[in-house]
Parts: structure tokens; C-alpha cells; sequence
């Protein structure tokens, strides 16, 4: 193992040897790549893979780009911005119109399929006109697993999946991360705030607005790892498990921060948060996804 | 079931686990959450541990009502 992280090299050290040896798998397929432009969102896995692209190519062949629309909290705008400036890789924000497309706002179960061609398809004029020769995005091996309708609009623009490639899973890029000492390293999850509306109920500028809001309102009570599912008039918190019971102390709080943000009911899933629980849908309706 | 036999038999459900007072209403644009209100917020483990029963009642989700205008 000749790589060496710009940062962190004592910690990267003691990672395990596959895990090392995973890792300049991806260095050696970015630099097949020559130059890249990544979509990045500023989570975990594209911070890694943006980091890993300025260690492999250095900056001149870089581009991270941050899609921007109603869909993106300015939480985690600010968070990429702050990302890209620590990492130093050169970072643009483009605005996507994903809400035009009635396709997108219909709300289907592949939602996702059509910004994500929205945002490919921005970024490949981008990626033209600054004679950048690979568009990469931060799928993990982890993600072949999930519902994600997006990654066909990812091949369909010839988009590479170097931590897929590479084999990386989320564990992977959270050890890689804690060892390069970047502040995602244990982030959780932030999808997109239309993923806080089930199927079938359309997107709009207004509802997304509502589930940021009430987001920001239980974060500053405290709440950090949360999701607040839009169901027309009311608002369905998830928390953690270990949270749960805690709420009994806030709920007052909560349905005050709720209820500014919109909602008129305020409900508390008993299950907790877990990742893509909307998709639970889909199962129950067997659409094998 | 109709929303009102499904609210019904989720309420007795939870009476015979010993939520007397438990009241069950439905919400969401597709009427698939339960809203289960009349009881106490610290026993959501418990009201957790019961949730695949109501659940198979066809709901989808269920939920403690922690307020509105609901």
C-alpha cells in the first residue's frame, strides 16, 4: 500500500489490509478515469469519494457539483459547502428542476429515476464544457441491495460507481472517513426531503418546505438521527428506538415546533426511525422492488 | 375491513393488552396510520411490541397521538 491520505496517514495505517487494499482499488480507478466531475451531495459517501479524487488527480481534474432544488435542506447545502472547502476540491452548486417534471411531482415509486436524470443530465453539460471525461457518483456496495430506481438514470448517462467498483460498503467509508478525519465520518444518512412523502402523494415546493421546517424545529430540541414523514395534515416523527421513550418529556415542544411548520397533527411512530421505511409500501404491495 | 372495524378490533387489541383507556383513530392521506391516543407516552415499548398485531389489522403504520387538531 504506496498511497498515502493527505491527512490521517498514522489512522489510515492501522484500517485492516483489506480495507487498504479496497481503498487503492479506488485510487487506481479514479486515476483510470483521468478527470471527474461527482455528484455530490456532501453525505458521507460522496466526501470520501471527493477526497479520494483530489488524492488521486489533484484538483485541475476535480469537480464536485451539488444539484440544488427545493428538495435539498440548507442544512445540508451548508454541509457540503463546509466539506469541499475542508477537503479542497473544487465544488460548484447548480440549480436542478426536477419539480417541473410532473413525472417527478406525480410522486411514483421511481421518483427517484427522474431527477436523477435531471441532475445527470445537468451534469453532463457541465462535465462538457469544463472537459471533464467521467461522471462519477458515490453509490456504495451496499447499495445494490436497496430500492434505488435512481441508478438507472445513472447508467443511462454512463455515470461510474467508483466505491461500488471498488467494492467500498458504508462501513468501509465510514472507517476510511474516521481515519481521514472528515466530519461525516459517522453522519447519518440525508436523503432527499421528498423521500419524507410516500408514494403517490405529489411533491411540491410547499410540502418540502414543511418537512425542512419541522426537521430544523426537532433538531434544535436536541434530535439529531430523525425523519418526519408528510401524510397530507399530519406529520408522522420517526426516532430512534433509544429515543422513544424520551419523548414523553419534549411532546409539547414537539407539536409546537410541528405545528409552526404546518402539520395539525402530530403523530409518533412507535417502530422508530428506519431507513427507507416508505418503501415498506412497495413491499406490502409486492412490486418487488 | 372498513376503517371503523379496523379502528375497533385495534382498540380492543389494546384493551386486552391492558390499554383500557386506549382510543384508535386513522390518518393519512391513504388511511393506512393508526393513531392510537388515552395513553401514556412513556409506555410506547410496549405499544411497540404490539404494533405487528395492529398492523396485520391493515395498517401500516401506527402511531402514539401526540396532539393537533386531530
Amino acid at each position: 500500500m504506496q498511497e498515502r491520505s493527505p491527512r490521517g496517514s498514522t489512522a489510515f495505517e492501522q484500517l485492516e489490509p483489506g480495507l487498504r487494499e479496497r481503498y487503492a482499488r479506488l485510487l487506481a480507478l479514479l486515476r483510470e478515469c483521468g478527470s471527474v466531475c461527482i455528484g455530490y451531495s456532501g453525505g458521507v459517501d460522496s466526501v470520501l469519494l471527493a477526497q479520494a479524487a483530489v488524492q488521486a488527480l489533484g484538483t485541475d481534474a476535480v469537480l464536485a457539483v451539488t444539484g440544488i432544488s427545493a428538495s435539498v435542506p440548507e442544512v445540508q447545502r451548508a454541509a457540503a459547502r463546509h466539506c469541499a472547502a475542508l477537503i479542497g476540491v473544487p465544488h460548484l452548486e447548480i440549480d436542478t428542476d426536477e419539480l417541473d417534471d410532473a413525472n417527478y411531482a406525480a410522486n411514483p415509486a421511481n421518483r427517484c429515476y427522474f431527477c436523477k436524470t435531471e441532475l445527470w443530465r445537468r451534469l453532463a453539460t457541465v462535465a462538457a464544457v469544463r472537459g471533464l471525461a467521467q461522471l462519477l457518483d458515490g453509490s456504495n456496495a451496499d447499495d445494490v441491495r436497496d430500492h434505488r430506481p435512481g441508478a438507472r438514470a445513472a447508467q443511462e448517462h454512463a455515470v461510474r460507481a467508483p466505491l461500488l467498483e471498488a467494492e467500498l460498503t458504508k462501513a468501509d467509508i465510514r472507517a476510511l472517513s474516521r481515519a481521514f478525519g472528515l466530519p461525516t465520518w459517522d453522519q447519518p444518512a440525508a436523503p432527499c426531503l421528498a423521500s419524507r412523502l410516500p408514494y403517490g402523494l405529489a411533491v411540491t415546493p410547499e410540502r418540502l418546505a414543511q418537512v425542512e421546517a419541522a426537521e430544523r424545529g426537532l433538531r434544535e430540541l436536541g434530535y439529531r438521527e430523525l425523519r418526519v414523514r408528510h401524510h397530507g395534515d399530519a406529520a408522522r416523527i420517526e426516532l430512534p428506538g433509544a429515543e422513544l421513550c424520551a419523548v414523553s418529556a419534549h411532546a409539547a415542544a414537539i407539536v409546537r415546533a410541528l405545528q409552526v411548520a404546518g402539520f395539525t397533527r402530530v403523530l409518533l411512530d412507535v417502530e422508530g426511525y428506519r431507513r427507507g421505511a416508505l418503501n415498506e409500501a412497495l413491499v406490502q404491495l409486492g412490486t418487488g422492488v | 375491513m372498513s376503517d371503523d372495524e379496523r379502528a375497533v378490533a385495534a382498540r380492543t387489541l389494546l384493551q386486552d393488552a391492558g390499554f383500557a383507556d386506549a382510543r384508535v383513530g386513522i390518518a393519512g392521506h391513504d388511511r393506512s396510520i393508526a393513531v392510537i391516543g388515552n395513553v401514556r407516552l412513556d409506555a410506547v415499548a410496549e405499544i411497540a411490541s404490539l404494533a405487528p398485531r395492529v398492523k396485520a389489522l391493515g395498517f401500516r403504520y401506527v402511531t402514539l397521538d401526540l396532539g393537533g387538531d386531530g
